[in-house]
């Protein structure tokens, strides 16, 4: 029988260690050395940066890369005008009706990506349950919806939302009412404490969602792949395609490896953000 | 060359019959009181006693179920708090954080839409006021507690409100902090000349920064007065018990002469006190008298109450010594200044406390929180 009991602090580590082993291994065997595998696979034997040479010096890769970075900054933009005042209002209503709105917002993550997605493709296609509803008028909209950037853009900032909302909301959720009461009582009407006091104390919280729903939007592959036309080929369906019919993995890896460096770039801002978020809490 | 302030002089606010009721809840009820012009009105009370919510009604944040609230003449029960135009210091100073101290103190004079040109002189000014003069382009996050409260200070007047609120402001800081801002807050309300509504629990604080207080205990308004006159003249056992210490001594009374009534107590020990009420003959009542009232003299030629007893606990505390005497049923306190002529007694020795008529305060037995 030891006399030591276990609880000593190097015991305590000792068995904290032991309890993450499992996690650690599993992320080492089935994430960190495949993708290890796949960087490496992404350099060529001779000119080793080849596949990255062509990458970069090529108009149509390049051109995915901007259309994958426009078309999530379009979305996050949309998801940001959409989630602030759902979020907003989440903040400031009672305990109760904020918890039902919540498992709206939820509730679409109970489904997968795809059904919703094809959701999508019935409810605006050209033969969709929209433009059915205006043919009884007799109307018939100027523009398509689905097959085109409107189709991802739709598809994409459905996704997505709920991402922006519910960071927004945690962000607003730490913001002390008696900052906009004190602003009333300054005399600020509702729209000066509003732009005076709330939104400058969300912004944290608006750089964090937008940071977040980016973020996600550059690896998307199902809804572009689903609702986009032919032109609207962002990166992640551009390496799917290098792996499924070009059967170009080294070029794949190359193409992930560099979405995976831009994503770590803007995950490094997020994480910035997220920390001056706390320093802009309510001092105690 | 010191500038002279141009806070106006301040308005005087009546609250009329005010009542706050959520539900069936009451929060404030029948709150009636006349706020002079550059008084320096506290609001006292435990907590939950209504205290909060009457200030919340006066700043425009909760709207009174009756009554009403006249600024200067004018009711503003019904108006928003931007549309009233008082000013007021929260308990968290809610100093806005991403802005600087400079622009905090702006904040009020912006959303009026004053040209900047005037706003720059008079945010100094406050700024100067406060002794903040320095830390203009600060972020409220690198200041001290009491200089936030400065900052939260000088952002309240700046647009020179007739009224100035007070919630709890002293609350967070520390005693020797507290201490000093009680002092600049009454030099600044006395020089600015400043209609004040300070609301606080801490009774030390209310007496000795106010010219009036109001004391409330559940949601009532159960007396209002000069420091003085609560400490000294308290109308009820609930002010007694509150502010400072008291001997309670419950009776009935035997007799009755103008102001002064006769009190028969446990073991046949009778006294005679000081009342604002009018009693029967055979009314229960209860009398209150402050330790410090009572001396050990044997032979005062005012003191005319007299009980004897014996020494149960000595408490020497430097200036003061605090005894306990039990006797006949009756256990009382006594603090006594300490002389090296008298001595300390010790515990078990016979002991005589005698007190004047005018400092034993009579009231109602049954009575807890009945207005005067």
């Amino acid at each position: 029988m030891g006399r030591e009991r276990p609880a000593t602090d190097d015991a305590r580590r000792r068995i904290h260690l032991l309890m993450l082993a499992p996690a650690v291994l599993l992320l080492c065997v089935f994430f960190v050395i495949p993708l290890l595998g796949m960087i490496r696979r992404s350099f060529v034997d001779g000119n080793v940066f080849a596949n990255y040479a062509s990458i970069f010096s090529s108009d149509v890769y390049l051109h995915v890369f901007l259309l994958t970075f426009r078309i999530s900054a379009i979305v996050t933009a949309i998801s940001l005008l959409l989630g602030y005042p759902v979020a907003y209002l989440l903040a400031h209503a009672k305990a109760g009706i904020a918890r039902v709105v919540l498992i709206f917002v939820v509730l679409p993550y109970f489904t997968s990506v795809m059904v919703r997605t094809f959701a999508w493709i019935v409810l605006i296609g050209r033969e969709g349950i929209i433009n059915q509803q205006l043919a009884i008028y007799g109307l018939r909209l100027p523009f398509d919806l689905l097959y085109n950037e409107a189709g991802v853009l739709i598809g994409m900032t459905y996704i997505l939302v709920p991402f922006m909302i519910l960071t927004l909301y945690a962000s607003m959720r730490g913001i002390d009412p008696t900052f906009t009461r004190a602003a009333y009582g300054l005399g600020a009407s509702p729209a000066a404490a509003f732009l005076r006091v709330f939104l400058p104390l969300s912004l944290p919280g608006v750089a964090a969602g937008s940071l977040l729903v980016f973020i996600l939007a550059l690896g998307f592959f199902i809804t572009p792949a689903l609702m986009g036309g032919p032109a609207d080929i962002t990166l992640a369906m551009l390496i799917e395609r290098e792996v499924e019919i070009t059967m170009n993995w080294s070029f794949a890896a190359a193409l992930a490896t560099t979405l995976l460096i831009v994503t770590l770039i803007a995950f490094a801002v997020y994480a910035r953000v997220a920390r001056l978020g706390r320093l802009l809490e309510p001092l105690s | 060359m010191a500038a002279k302030p141009r806070v106006n002089g301040g308005s005087e606010l009546v609250l009329e019959d005010l009542c706050k009721t959520y539900g069936s809840v009451v929060a404030v009820e029948n709150f009636t009181a006349t706020v002079a012009a550059g008084e320096f009105f506290t609001i006292l009370g435990p907590s939950g006693s209504g205290k909060t919510t009457t200030m919340l009604m006066v700043a425009g944040f909760s709207f009174p179920s009756k009554g009403d609230i006249r600024l200067g003449g004018q009711s503003i029960a019904r108006l928003p708090p931007q549309a009233r135009g008082i000013g007021m210091v929260f308990q968290n100073y809610a100093v806005f954080p991403h802005l600087t101290v400079r622009k905090n103190v702006e904040f009020p004079l912006r959303v009026r839409r004053m040209p900047s040109r005037e706003i720059g002189p008079l945010v100094d000014e406050m700024l100067d006021l406060v002794q903040l003069g320095s830390y203009g382009d600060r972020m409220p996050g690198e200041l001290s507690g009491g200089q936030q409260q400065r900052v939260a200070l000088a952002r309240a007047l700046v647009f020179k409100p007739p009224v100035l609120l007070m919630d709890e402001p002293l609350g967070a800081l520390d005693k020797k902090l507290r201490e000093h801002m009680q002092v600049e807050i009454r030099r600044l309300q006395r020089q600015l000349g400043l209609t004040m509504i300070y609301v606080t629990h801490d009774q030390e604080e209310a007496l000795t920064m106010s010219d009036r207080v109001a004391i409330m205990n559940h949601g009532r308004l159960v007396q209002v007065g000069s420091p003085d006159d609560l400490y000294n003249r308290p109308d009820n056992r609930f002010v007694a018990d509150f502010l400072g210490e008291s001997n309670f001594i419950e009776g009935t009374v035997i007799a009755t002469d103008g102001k002064a009534v006769r009190v028969r107590a446990v073991s046949e020990f009778e006294f005679s006190g000081a009342t604002s009420q009018s009693f029967s003959v055979g009314a229960r009542v209860v009398a209150a008298i402050r330790p410090e009232k009572l001396t050990l003299d044997r032979v005062h030629p005012a003191h005319t109450n007299v009980w004897c007893g014996r020494v149960s606990d000595v408490v020497f505390a430097g200036a003061v010594t605090r005894y306990r005497a039990e006797g006949g049923e009756l256990s009382l306190s006594a603090t006594v200044q300490n002389r090296l002529a008298i001595g300390l007694l010790p515990i078990g020795a016979p002991v005589t406390f005698t007190w004047s008529v005018e400092e034993t305060r009579v009231f109602g037995a049954s009575e807890k929180t009945k207005d005067g």
